[in-house]
């Protein structure tokens, strides 16, 4: 059915798109971007607390004055390192850069007590790096049938898109149902805040002219990611210790061993690879879900006595953890890029970069801006390789920045959200916007709601209403006849129950 | 965990008794109160205009009060007693809030929300009497304060960060990229 609904003409350009985003790829500039980029991100990431999602938002603003293609490219290359840079302090110091690294402590930090930390960091970059690649080229190969499969959406199938987009963030991060969807709704109803799209009337905007044009969910996203996580670090403090005790010893050996170790594996790397890549493409679960999950089926799919020897330091534990932590960028892509629906809080920080430089992700975007999206695709592979290039010999040196005092790094990282904040659209109203969101984040954190949810909700809000209202309007206000409006509005209806029903089972086991 | 504002309120009602979680009525009275306001905020618009944003406004002020059911309010039973209960969210909460280090703690982090609102204020209203410092003094001011209250006390150090930065994100931001702070 697929290939009857992708018509020969929406393939049509894409080689061409394809060879001009080569041709966009090997300028100087743009490598330098990715060499950039990617040792950013690792630096970012290997501070604990500082997520994917940060390093995005607070590099987004110094991207402005850049071209669109090394802007964009020097983000995904930082999103990529970040994620990886997140596990280097979880080997050495047991400490997760990032919350997608959570795992990676399990079996790394062990490895690392054990004196083997070179063996452990290799075996990260190498799983990570590969993994990368592979779902690059995931990415590569579906994002385009994916995109050219949208066009044929329709309103109704849109505004079914979001809620389904909103419907599975509780199943995929293990919330409660009433707060996942409470905390999505909240985001939908903050997005209808401005300017009706029918008769431009003015909705709950108090006079206050800016909010004519609604809430910026950048602004909201910096509030909720960045300075909930400051108010949070402020509170918890660091959480390093031991600095003598990094375990780096070893040599040129333990990194043989390492790579031989990942290749040894074909099995364990590709199921962890191939789940980061499907958790990722879900809207809401990015690397933090796909962890657990990734290292959950490792553990289940091997025989008793090794099933056992997870969380004592064995190489499959950091495969299963670091592994599905990267592939998660390629997946997470995919419907960011295709459906302008963010895969996860770094997509939808890279959403809102895209839209900064002129971008505008979903259906028709490869007709739009095909060469620089495949700029993009094909910058991954280069990135994952530069990881692998930066990994095996720096992560140790990468390790130390995990012990720079927090107090040097929360006032500053306040300052550069104040900063981004503002440089959205220049407006001090949406500084406390800002401040309002992350004190909201911080309820959100406490009381377990899906932090991804409102700021998802904001983002498909617009998608939701136009969607709604045209496809009422088109179905001459019949619910039925909106729902069955094709066999993709009817699957994505089946899948929005479905999505409901199982987080209700798992909410009463 | 030191709370100074009581965590939940307890009712009896015969040999039960009802137990009001105080933090889970949080984030739905935000959104009740939210709610609240678009409705006065919307009232008298076009049918039009609300076609989509009226149902949504009533679904989620529902959904709220569902959630303020389900996790705010807990009735004791002889299996389960409300004390129990509030036992296991006090030990989750402190398994998940432990501060570490003396500068860090719940007081510092109001701290830092109250220096951050400061510095907003200063920042947007200080265009008419500070001119081209508008954005860096506040900001040196704002970094100085912050490092001050997670516990740096060289002045060598407060000194070198705070304007140091303040400098430099006023070098990248305002000279260069022209962000009118």
């Amino acid at each position: 059915m697929i290939a009857e609904i992708i018509t020969p003409m929406a393939l049509a350009p894409l080689s061409q798109n394809m060879s001009a985003g080569i041709d966009i790829l090997l300028s100087p500039m743009i490598l330098l971007a990715i060499l950039l980029g990617v040792g950013i991100g690792i630096v970012f990431g290997a501070i604990p607390g500082f997520s994917a999602t940060m390093t995005i938002i607070l590099l987004t603003p110094v991207t402005i004055p850049f071209e669109p293609a090394f802007a964009l490219i020097l983000l995904v290359s930082a999103y990529g390192g970040a994620v990886y840079g997140g596990s280097i302090p979880a080997i050495l110091i047991n400490t997760p850069g990032a919350p997608g690294s959570v795992v990676t402590c399990w079996d790394g930090y062990k490895l690392t007590q054990d004196g083997r930390a070179v063996y452990a960091l290799s075996v990260s970059a190498i799983a990570s790096g590969m993994a990368g690649i592979l779902a690059a080229a995931t990415l590569l190969i579906a994002a385009p049938v994916v995109a050219a499969f949208a066009l044929n959406f329709g309103p109704p199938e849109m505004f079914l898109l979001a809620v389904f987009a909103l419907t599975i963030i509780p199943a995929a991060k293990d919330a409660s149902l009433s707060k996942g969807l409470l905390a999505g709704l909240f985001g939908l109803l903050i997005a209808t805040v401005g300017n009706d799209p029918q008769l431009s009337q003015p909705r709950a905007t108090y006079g206050i002219t800016i909010l004519q044009d609604g809430f910026n969910y950048i602004v909201i996203l910096i509030g909720l990611f960045v300075f909930t996580e400051m108010v949070r670090l402020g509170m918890r403090g660091s959480i390093v210790n031991d600095e003598n005790n990094d375990g780096t010893g070893g040599g040129f050996s333990q990194v043989i061993e390492g790579m031989k170790g990942v290749l040894k594996r074909p099995v364990d790397f590709l199921r962890a690879t191939a789940i980061g890549t499907f958790v990722g493409s879900l809207p809401g679960a990015g690397a933090d879900v796909a962890n657990f999950v990734s290292y959950n089926e490792a553990q289940r799919w091997s025989n008793e006595e090794k099933s056992e020897l997870y969380g004592t330091g064995i190489i499959e534990g950091v495969i299963a953890a670091d592994a599905s932590n990267n592939a998660t960028q390629g997946g997470a892509l995919m419907p960011t890029l295709t459906l302008g629906i963010p895969g996860s809080g770094s997509t939808a920080a890279l959403l809102g970069a895209l839209a900064i430089h002129g971008i505008n992700p979903g259906p028709g975007l490869f007709q739009r801006s095909g060469p620089i999206v495949y700029a993009m695709i094909f910058s991954l592979f280069i990135g994952n390789l530069f990881i692998l290039a930066y990994g095996i010999p720096g992560s140790r040196y990468f390790g130390k920045i995990a012990y720079v005092p927090i107090r040097y790094i929360i006032p500053a990282v306040t300052v550069l959200a104040v900063v981004g904040a503002f440089a959205v659209r220049n407006s001090a109203f949406d500084l406390f916007v800002m401040v309002a969101a992350g004190l909201m984040g911080i309820v959100f954190v406490k009381y377990d709601y899906p932090l991804v949810s409102p700021v998802l909700g904001v983002i498909v809000g617009g998608i939701a209403e136009t969607g709604f209202t045209k496809g009422w309007l088109l179905n001459q206000e019949n619910w039925e006849s909106f729902l069955t409006n094709s066999s993709v509005a009817m699957a994505l209806t089946a899948l929005i129950i479905l999505s409901l029903l199982i987080t209700a089972y798992k909410n009463r086991e | 965990m030191n709370p100074t504002v009581p965590d939940s309120v307890t009712i009896p009602i015969g040999n039960r008794e009802i137990r009001i979680d105080l933090g889970e009525l949080v984030l739905p009275g935000i959104v009740l109160v939210f709610g609240v306001l678009y409705y006065f905020g919307t009232r008298g618009l076009p049918e039009l205009s609300m076609q989509y944003s009226g149902p949504l406004l009533y679904i989620t002020m529902a959904l709220a009060i569902v959630t303020i059911a389900e996790h705010a309010i807990i009735i004791g039973s002889d299996e389960r007693t409300v004390e129990d209960y509030r036992k296991e969210r006090q030990t989750e909460r402190e398994e998940t809030e432990g501060s570490q280090g003396e500068y860090f703690n719940r007081k510092s982090a109001v701290g830092l929300v109250i220096i951050s609102l400061v510095y907003l204020v200063v920042l947007t209203q200080s265009q008419t009497f500070l001119g081209e410092l508008s954005f860096a003094l506040p900001t040196a001011l704002f970094l100085g304060a912050t490092l001050y209250l997670f516990g740096e006390r060289r002045l060598v150090y407060l000194l070198v960060y705070s304007i140091g930065f303040a400098l430099l994100t006023w070098g990248v931001f305002i000279n260069w990229l022209r962000i009118p702070l």
